[in-house]
C-alpha cells in the first residue's frame, strides 16, 4: 500500500473520494431542496454510497450542515486571500477582494448560494476557528486604511455596506434575468472599476 | 488516544428521546467509548459509536439494556 502511494502521489484513497462525493452531493441537494428536504437515506442514494458510509463522516443532518458551512467559509477565505495584502492600500486591496470574491462565485456557485441560505440559520454553530484568520486580515485592512487616512472612521457595518454591499448588489443584477430597468446587466471590469472609484471617494476622509 | 478507534454504525429500535438519553449515558460511561450519538430523525434510528471496543461488545451491551441493534446496511 505504501509503494502504491509513492508511485501515484496524486491518487486519493477510496474513502477520500467517497467523502468528497457525499459532501458535494449534499451541498447540491441542500441548495436545491433545502435542509428539510434532505435525509441521510436520500443523500446516500444520490451519492451512490450506503447510509452507513454517510454516518462514518457525519453524526446527523445538523452535523453535516455545519461541516458544509465550515467548508464554504474555508474555501471562501482561501480564495479571498489570494494575492491580498492588508497593508497594501485601500483601493488596491478592495479591488483584489472584489475580483477574488467574484472568482469564488464563479468557481463555486453552489457554495455561494449555500452561504446565502444559511448564514442566518439557527442551525449553524458559528465556531469555525479557521475563519478567524480571514476575519483578522480584513480587520487589519480596515485599521490600516484608517491609519493612513485613506478612509474616515466609521462603524464596520457602514464600511461593509459601502465597500462590499455595493459590490454584491451589482453582482445580483448580473445573475438576474432582468434588472429593475427591465434589461439584462453584465458585470465587467469596466463597470466594476467605475463602482470602485465611487466607493473609494465615498470612504475618503 | 493511542488505542485505535473504530466507528460503528448500527440500526436500532431506539424510539424515544428518553431511551436515547439512557443509551448514550450507558455508552459514555465506558472508558473505551470516545463518542456516541443517536440520530432519531433517521428511520433507522442510527447509533454511531466511536470506540476502541469491537462492534459485538457494543451490541451486547445494548441488548442487555433492552435495545435491539443490527448492522446498518
Amino acid at each position: 500500500m505504501n509503494i502504491h502511494l509513492y508511485l501515484y502521489p496524486q491518487m486519493r484513497t477510496r474513502d477520500e473520494n467517497k467523502e468528497i462525493a457525499i459532501r458535494e452531493k449534499a451541498m447540491e441537494m441542500i441548495v436545491s431542496d433545502g435542509f428539510d428536504g434532505l435525509s441521510m437515506q436520500k443523500l446516500a442514494k444520490a451519492a451512490g454510497v450506503s447510509p452507513a458510509t454517510i454516518y462514518i463522516y457525519y453524526k446527523n443532518r445538523e452535523d453535516l450542515l455545519n461541516s458544509l458551512y465550515n467548508l464554504v467559509n474555508e474555501t471562501f477565505a482561501e480564495i479571498a486571500m489570494r494575492g491580498f495584502d492588508p497593508e497594501g492600500g485601500l483601493e488596491k486591496g478592495l479591488w483584489v477582494q472584489w475580483k477574488n470574491r467574484l472568482d469564488f462565485i464563479i468557481e463555486y456557485p453552489h457554495y455561494f448560494k449555500f452561504h446565502e441560505q444559511f448564514r442566518n440559520s439557527p442551525l449553524i454553530n458559528h465556531k469555525d476557528v479557521k475563519f478567524d484568520a480571514f476575519k483578522d486580515s480584513m480587520s487589519r485592512f480596515v485599521k490600516n486604511a484608517m491609519a493612513t487616512g485613506e478612509m474616515k472612521k466609521m462603524d464596520p457595518e457602514l464600511f461593509w455596506s459601502l465597500a462590499y454591499g455595493s459590490f454584491y448588489s451589482l453582482l445580483k443584477f448580473h445573475f438576474q434575468e432582468k434588472t429593475m430597468m427591465n434589461r439584462h446587466y453584465k458585470v465587467t471590469d469596466e463597470n466594476l472599476k467605475q463602482l470602485l472609484k465611487m466607493v473609494i471617494a465615498a470612504l475618503k476622509k | 488516544m493511542n488505542t485505535p478507534q473504530h466507528i460503528h454504525i448500527f440500526k436500532t429500535n431506539i424510539g424515544t428521546h428518553e431511551q436515547k438519553v439512557a443509551v448514550l449515558s450507558v455508552l459514555e460511561s465506558l472508558a473505551e467509548v470516545t463518542e456516541a450519538s443517536v440520530d432519531l430523525e433517521d428511520c433507522d434510528k442510527v447509533l454511531r459509536v466511536v470506540t476502541s471496543a469491537g462492534a459485538t461488545t457494543i451490541q451486547n451491551l445494548l441488548t442487555t439494556s433492552g435495545i435491539v441493534c443490527s448492522d446498518l446496511p
